[in-house]
């Protein structure tokens, strides 16, 4: 039997942190971290056979994804790899009151609660962006899909720094103003927008989120 | 008539797993495998400045092999390969298996692959051949692969190391279906 000669040092002691689901090195990447040419979100949710769930959220299966069909409902399944191409705007209803557009492949793997575990690993990969490549937090009518309001942050350049406050900034500016959120071309009010993180959410936010 | 765009792709493991084929998925490529408790499991194995390092056996793992690095999978291909893109390794032990799935992405920066035949013994480069995976992209690597091992495991003069004279085994390309009895023993031994 041929066998390499390996060195004795073990890998821990050589690479930091070479395991990303490793237990101590999960809590690095709960929001978005970028490491080498991608940027990795992981998520300790409980994911069993039927779905999503999030802690505060509940159920965040089912993700949208606008294209030329218009609005598509895509499951996320547990071991079930699913990619969003680069350009296409996507939401989680109740978790992303907002339409986020990415220059970037979006990649989501949820991986069930590993045995003894109340919770598995949700995984999001996305490349890192660079020069004008970016994101946009985008609104469109709830009834004709006619783009209302759209802010771009420019990642490629100024990195994952205010990408989250980019988002806010685009929420708050959107309800602001009933005007934005009113259809130019069929006259629907829409809903307001809310952020991500659910301890942001006003009073008005958070119906929002109840809603859509 | 235009075709639409994919906006977006979805593989679920097992499916994925049994058709055993790398998949491009816009900027990214794909690969899953899944093996029992009775195959000879698949070991990530890196050349560090240190030495060879073999990525323990955990029942859940994502790595991050960074561009540059060389690195194998034993008993999935051999020899090492080098690449101007990140490879991202996930382990998944499951009930019914053990998943592996390998992601790269291809980007403005990705321009070549390697593949670089080094010393078992003393750790000395013998030989390397170049692919333009920028050009090609990197589903096309791997037949490029499978031809180049069989040129090398056929040339009994490149197989000594120079430095220190030892023989380099024989290789294996990825695909284990279309392994030639030497391969098929070759990656059942490393």
């Amino acid at each position: 039997m041929f066998t390499e000669i390996m060195i004795d040092e073990k890998i821990d002691r050589l690479v930091e942190d070479w395991d990303f689901l490793a237990e101590h090195v999960v809590p690095k990447f709960t929001m978005f971290r970028p490491v080498g040419q991608n940027i990795y979100g992981i998520r300790r949710r409980a994911i069993s056979s039927s779905g999503v769930i999030d802690p505060k959220k509940g159920d965040i299966s089912a993700a949208l994804e606008l294209g030329p069909q218009g609005i598509v409902t895509v499951h996320h399944r547990p071991m079930s790899m699913h990619i969003t191409a680069a350009g296409t705007p996507h939401r989680v209803p109740h978790s992303m009151g907002f339409w986020h557009i990415n220059d970037m492949d979006e990649i989501y793997l949820p991986l069930p609660n590993p045995e003894g575990d109340p919770l598995g690993h949700y995984l999001v990969i996305m490349q890192t962006p660079t020069g004008a490549e970016g994101d946009s937090y985008a609104w469109y009518c709830d009834r004709c899909l006619t783009m209302l309001f759209e802010r771009r942050h420019r990642t490629g350049e100024l990195g994952m720094n205010g990408l989250f406050k980019c988002s806010e900034n685009a929420v708050r500016e959107y309800n602001s103003d009933a005007r934005l959120r009113t259809c130019p071309e069929c006259g629907h009010l829409n809903p307001m927008g809310y952020v991500w993180n659910t301890a942001k959410d006003t009073p008005e936010e958070r119906a929002a989120r109840a809603i859509w | 008539m235009l075709n639409e765009p994919i906006l977006n792709y979805t593989f679920p493991l097992a499916e994925a797993a049994e058709d055993g084929a790398w998949h491009q998925a816009n900027r990214y490529s794909v690969w899953i495998g899944r093996q029992s408790p009775q195959d000879p499991p698949f070991e990530v194995v890196e050349r560090h400045p240190q030495g060879f390092v073999r990525l323990p056996l955990k029942p859940r793992v994502m790595r991050l092999i960074p561009a540059g690095t060389p690195f194998r999978v034993a008993h999935l291909f051999a020899p090492f390969r080098v690449s101007d893109a990140d490879m991202i390794y996930i382990r998944a032990a499951m009930e019914e298996g053990v998943y592996h799935t390998l992601l790269a992405a291809t980007s403005r920066e990705v321009k070549e692959d390697h593949l670089v035949w080094l010393c078992p013994s003393c750790g000395s480069e013998m030989d390397r051949r170049s692919f333009a995976t920028g050009r090609e992209g990197l589903v096309a690597f791997w037949p490029f692969m499978l031809n180049e091992v069989r040129a090398f495991n056929a040339a009994r003069e490149r197989q000594s190391c120079k430095s220190c004279g030892r023989r380099h085994p024989d290789c294996y390309g990825f695909d284990a279906k279309l392994d030639r009895p030497d391969e098929a023993q070759a990656r059942a031994e490393w």
